[in-house]
């Protein structure tokens, strides 16, 4: 259940789409007061997003053509923080499939999943009946 | 006459939009045509660029092996945008590759 202020978003799974909620997060995050270093928490909730979307365009749909992802947006209080709650009805995630990347030589695969980290102060999975979850979460 | 002449190809490649999962294909097709064209040696320039995903991460190390593989090198230019250059230094990047300010400092090392 979204709180009253929360912005909802509902796309196509596809990586067309995805710049929509980065910029979505984008005008959002400017109108909230009092965010400081608001370039950086900005960037970093939209590149965690980004790369939650685009991992389950190619896992969790994996090359269907009718998958949705749904997303909210909300600030909550004590700690403040934005928190983005993505869901997708596609196969579930297994950590164990997750790399790490190496990062002292560079690799094509694995920078997704490690800047969500990184970036976010929060991230956590869960599996619901027929449904992903993902829960991002960014203090400032 | 004694002449001593050298030619270098490289290419320097410019990108001005964002480098993500939806674009990141089309960038790689591009740079496929070069290497096939027997370029071996890029700047990539990303002063421009606004936004990097992983999957545009993925393009510059695919490149920057297959370039070193054929005993070239990938030079990249760095964001002006300071949130893309955290996230080139989070991963490692700027160990990774050799990143310079400016298009004409990252040619000089060639």
């Amino acid at each position: 259940m979204s709180t009253p202020f929360a912005v909802v978003l509902e796309l196509p799974a596809a990586h067309r789409y995805l710049n929509i909620a980065t910029a979505c997060i984008a005008a959002w995050i400017e109108r909230i007061e009092d965010v400081p270093d608001r370039g950086m928490v900005s960037y970093a909730l939209q590149l965690a997003v980004q790369e939650t979307c685009a991992n389950i365009v190619d896992h969790a749909y994996a090359g269907a053509e009718d998958g949705r992802i749904h997303i909210e947006l909300s600030v909550q209080a004590e700690p403040r923080c934005l928190v983005a709650e993505i869901y997708d009805a596609g196969r579930p995630f297994e950590p164990g499939q997750a790399r790490q990347p190496d990062l002292e030589h560079g690799q094509e695969r694995g920078y997704g999943l490690f800047l969500m980290n990184q970036l976010m102060d929060v991230v956590t999975y869960e599996r619901l009946p027929g449904r992903n979850h993902w829960r991002l979460i960014k203090h400032f | 006459m004694n002449l001593d002449i050298s030619l270098y190809s490289i290419a320097i490649v410019v990108v001005r939009d964002r480098i993500d999962a939806f674009n990141a294909p089309e960038l790689r097709s591009r740079l496929d045509q070069l290497l096939a064209e027997g370029i071996t040696r890029f700047v990539l320039d990303l002063s421009d660029v606004p936004f990097l995903d992983s999957a545009g991460m993925a393009v510059l190390v695919n490149l920057l092996k297959r370039a070193r593989s054929a005993e070239g090198d990938v030079r990249l230019v760095w964001p002006k945008r300071e949130e893309t250059q955290r996230i080139l230094r989070l991963t490692k990047f700027d160990r990774v590759f050799k990143i310079a300010e400016t298009q004409a400092a990252a040619l000089k090392g060639f």
